[in-house]
């Protein structure tokens, strides 16, 4: 029977077909690889090559344009937030921003990479504070800001793995997503967040070091077929006046310190296009690109990337795990057993799904070493494997958003009308309750095809990086093996998620 | 600055409830039947006539916070089942005060019934404003302190 809030798992003859074809695949993949050694995909195809598209992205209102109205729908939600109906369905704070943007984001990433960073409204608004200007280029001398130097000790992104697990924290232990005005505090303290140090401190070093959203998008997007760069490092290196990176009258200075000269990764890159409008010898280019170039060419594996990649996939199961009924029970039990409250034992299981997985994940490493008969430290085997786990990571989240989406996007359009909840009906859509965008047995699918194709990309992201990691193809090979192990334990587990019923968001 | 003190002190000053939308009132309920906890919302009824509200009974298993999964009355009315937790029935309740509302929760032969007693309170302007306007402070301090060191360099 089909309850109201509650999507029912993919069938079990989904679920078994769909472990046989993860297996089936493995072996295939692995198979396809060791005999075609494929080269490494080098294709890209430059959309600045269309002239009004170059044009678009040198002029300094180009982001702004962009920018406002979501400037505007984040202001909406705000206010919504903290003084419309205290309801999760019927308030669009929530519905836009845990249903629509929160879901939707990941879809962005797998095809457009960082372009949610070109509008982030966090980012908008430290930005025209700093310049005090919405689009004009400000002389670096006349920017509203101390330029202290970021620290030394915090050049990583640690603070932002923090910051995700601190929002995972709150999103599940005290339902941010089901709240508005928690929702709005939220939206507000990540606005204050990218303010102070962008007035504080030289570039944006919270886009950089610190934000949740833009260091998860980060890792993604290498896997996006979108991609920033130089057109040819030769120019690069002839370049005396470095603007990508110094800025000049045209273009700001790089807002997370980029060099197009050393820039290999989407990682870093805000896609604020100033690079574009500074560059004197027009050497950059908007590439079209095979999905996971970035992942495949790996260049600069650090183990900051490595920490994070795993909380990613970690968190990101267990916030399915949290949604399904065996959590419920197992919650109980550990209340029962450890005689403490249900907030207390779920930050206890949260503690240990976040050690589970690098634990497992480590012993693997150690095997790999073994296997592979030394000549490299686990710490470097740690960090390298951590990267074809972000296929697997991603494509999880895109097929329990997918869930998220098509079952519960269509509460887009009576908000719409009536965001605050006060019984407007703006657009004639409230009090409407139009059917989910796609049936269950077509979410159904979309879920194993994600897996599988996650699946698919994390072995031919392992292989490439076994052969970065061992130069003798034998112990390369080797040390696949308990990796191999390890995603398909990996992947089988998602199948087993998507196979749960699970609670949505709207539900409570 | 001045933008943001002026946003400032309309976020401080603002009245939470207008004329004939009350999205500022406020329900303090803290009460369980049996094992389950009942968590109430009201929402102001579609088209808002005279103040009308559907009160919206959430009931979850207090220890492991699990959907209750029977039937539930509201004021004698079975109510409309719109999500895993919630149940929702229509009620007028046009001001300010104290309602008893009767709920039971049926499963099976098991029924739990209590007087559901609720305060509906204007909120205060400040209590759902409060976390905000700490926060537009804080940035006020930084950005002002951050003006009057860039005016002395």
């Amino acid at each position: 029977m089909e309850m109201e809030g509650v999507m029912p798992g993919i069938p079990g003859s989904l679920l078994i077909a769909g472990a046989v074809l993860l297996l089936l695949l493995t072996f295939g993949v692995v198979e396809y690889v060791e005999r075609r050694r494929p080269a490494e995909l080098g294709w890209r195809y430059d959309l600045l090559r269309f002239a009004p598209l170059r044009r678009a992205l040198e002029s300094r209102l180009f982001q702004p344009l962009l920018q406002i109205p979501v400037v505007g729908l984040f202001f909406l939600i705000i206010a919504a937030g903290l003084f419309g109906v205290q309801q999760a369905d019927r308030n669009i704070a929530t519905v836009l921003t845990w249903v629509v943007w929160w879901a939707l984001i990941v879809f962005f990433i797998l095809f457009a990479g960082k372009v949610w960073c070109t509008i982030c409204p966090w980012n908008a608004v430290s930005d025209w504070l700093r310049r005090r200007t919405l689009w004009r280029r400000v002389e670096d001398e006349r920017l509203f800001t101390l330029n202290l130097r970021w620290p030394g000790r915090l050049k990583n992104i640690y603070l932002a793995t923090l910051l995700f697990l601190v929002l995972t924290w709150l999103e599940l232990g005290f339902g941010v997503t089901t709240s508005p005005a928690m929702t709005a505090y939220l939206g507000l303290l990540i606005l204050a967040m990218a303010v102070v140090p962008a007035v504080l401190f030289e570039g944006k070093p919270f886009c950089r070091y610190a934000c949740l959203v833009g260091r998860i998008s980060g890792l993604y997007a290498m896997f996006s077929p979108l991609e920033l760069r130089s057109r040819s490092r030769e120019v690069c290196r002839r370049c005396r006046g470095k603007d990508c990176h110094r800025g000049n009258e045209r273009g700001y200075p790089c807002p997370t310190f980029e060099r197009l000269d050393t820039m290999d990764a989407n990682t870093y890159c805000i896609l604020c296009t100033e690079c574009v409008k500074s560059c004197r010898h027009r050497n950059v280019s908007l590439n079209l690109r095979p999905f996971a170039a970035d992942l495949f060419s790996l260049r600069r594996p650090r183990k900051d990337e490595a920490y994070l990649s795993l909380v990613m996939l970690s968190m990101t199961s267990f916030h399915g795990i949290t949604m399904t009924p065996q959590w419920f029970s197992w919650n109980l039990k550990l209340q029962e057993v450890l005689g403490v409250s249900y907030r207390v034992a779920f930050t206890i299981m949260m503690l240990l799904v976040l050690a589970a997985f690098p634990a497992v994940y480590y012993g693997t490493c150690v095997l790999s070493k073994l296997a592979a008969g030394g000549g490299v430290e686990v710490s470097r085997i740690f960090i390298n494997y951590a990267y074809p786990i972000l296929p697997i990571a991603l494509f999880y989240h895109l097929a329990h958003n997918t869930m998220h989406f098509f079952r519960e996007g269509q509460k887009l359009l009576p908000v719409l009308s009536d965001p605050f909840g006060w019984g407007w009906n703006l657009f004639g859509t409230a009090g409407t309750s139009p059917e989910p965008l796609l049936s269950f047995t077509a979410i159904w699918y979309l879920q194993v095809f994600f897996i599988l194709a996650g699946h698919v990309f994390s072995i031919l992201v392992a292989s490439r990086v076994a052969r970065l990691t061992f130069p003798e193809h034998g112990a390369a090979f080797r040390s696949l093996l308990p990796q191999l192990g390890v995603l398909v334990g990996y992947s089988a587990f998602s199948l087993w998620l998507i196979a749960q019923p699970m609670v949505m968001r709207t539900a409570m | 600055m001045r933008a943001l003190g002026v946003l400032l002190i309309l976020m401080l000053t603002a009245p939470q409830v207008s004329a004939h939308l009350p999205p500022g009132y406020k329900l303090r309920v803290a009460t369980q039947v049996g094992e389950y906890e009942l968590r109430v919302v009201l929402v102001p009824a579609k088209p808002v006539v005279n103040q009308s509200f559907e009160v919206v009974v959430g009931a979850v298993n207090a220890r492991t916070k699990e959907p209750f999964a029977g039937v539930v009355l509201i004021n004698g009315t079975p109510a409309r089942r719109f999500s895993m937790a919630f149940y929702e029935v229509n009620l007028s309740i046009g001001k300010t005060g104290r309602y008893t509302v009767p709920v039971e929760l049926v499963d099976g032969h098991k029924r739990l019934g209590l007087n559901l007693s609720f305060e509906v309170v204007e909120q205060s302007a400040g209590a759902r404003l409060l976390l905000p306007a700490i926060i537009l402070l804080v940035l006020t301090a930084v950005l002002g302190a951050v003006g009057l060191l860039r005016g002395r360099r």
